[in-house]
């Protein structure tokens, strides 16, 4: 048994390709559906030529050899004879599980600089605008106001490269402060 | 991935209605709806809205049928659902 944390794009590819390889997989998520930060689009996830996430979604339902937990927080992670044991609460009740091997596909979230004003309603990281246009259909505001030197506001260049695109598509800038 | 923005909800946020779709969380519907404050600190009572939008500041957290500290941008609307801010 392999255990993969985190249904994003890594662990969703990590997963089936254990799957093919034969290994009986088990994947953990936090979130209600697999996706991850990347693939969270609130209506059908578009624009992706390849069509790996609608592969992966459906491997997560449909693959017998893939066990698939969404909603859980793993609190604990213990060796011992059978592997590691993976302590888990999902659903208000507490599990474990053990895997000979554990990946970690954890992604990654904004580092934010503070700065005065950063806890003011409105200011938000990149990731944050990110999650509402995509996830939500709620865009964080019309008026740019991007607070960046040598660090930026928040960081992750994936999340900045996603962020611009979406704002391209719906014709607002990219905004890290509404106002 | 089927359509998840499919039905409209209607909710209560500090006694008032509200309206979201299908899978949006209680923080996305309510800015939507013009709100910018989701709670206010303990001491000082300085209003917060979201900050990471992704679970991981837990600026956000209100109370959600009576369950103190939900994230709101986590947390799914529902239909009735009856949210108020943190005490």
């Amino acid at each position: 048994m392999i255990a993969i944390i985190g249904a994003g794009p890594a662990g969703l590819a990590a997963a089936m390709t254990a799957a093919e390889n034969n290994e009986q997989v088990v994947v953990i998520d936090s979130a209600p559906r697999p996706g991850g930060q990347y693939w969270r689009h609130l209506t059908k996830v578009e624009g992706y030529k390849s069509g790996r996430s609608d592969k992966y979604f459906r491997a997560m339902q449909e693959n017998e050899k893939i066990i698939y937990i969404s909603g859980a927080q793993i609190w604990s992670a213990v060796p011992g004879e059978n592997g590691i044991t993976l302590n888990y609460l999902a659903a208000g009740i507490e599990s474990s599980i053990s895997a000979q091997k554990v990946i970690l596909a954890t992604g990654a979230h904004d580092r934010a600089i503070p700065f005065t004003g950063w806890e003011r309603p409105g200011v938000m990281t990149p990731g944050a605008a990110q999650a509402l246009l995509k996830g939500h259909n709620v865009i964080a505001g019309q008026r740019i106001d991007y607070r960046h030197r040598s660090f930026s506001l928040a960081g992750g260049g994936r999340a900045r490269c996603c962020g611009s695109r979406c704002c391209r598509n719906h014709r607002s800038p990219f905004t890290a402060s509404l106002a | 991935m089927s359509a998840r923005a499919d039905s409209e909800i209607s909710f209560t946020f500090n006694g008032d209605i509200y309206e979201g779709v299908t899978g949006q969380s209680i923080a996305a519907a309510l800015m939507a709806s013009g709100v910018r404050e989701l709670r206010a600190t303990r001491f000082h009572k300085e209003p917060r809205l979201i900050f990471c939008g992704i679970g991981i500041c837990f600026d956000c957290v209100v109370i959600v049928n009576g369950v103190a500290n939900q994230r709101a941008c986590l947390v799914e609307i529902a239909q009735g659902d009856q949210i108020v801010s943190n005490a």
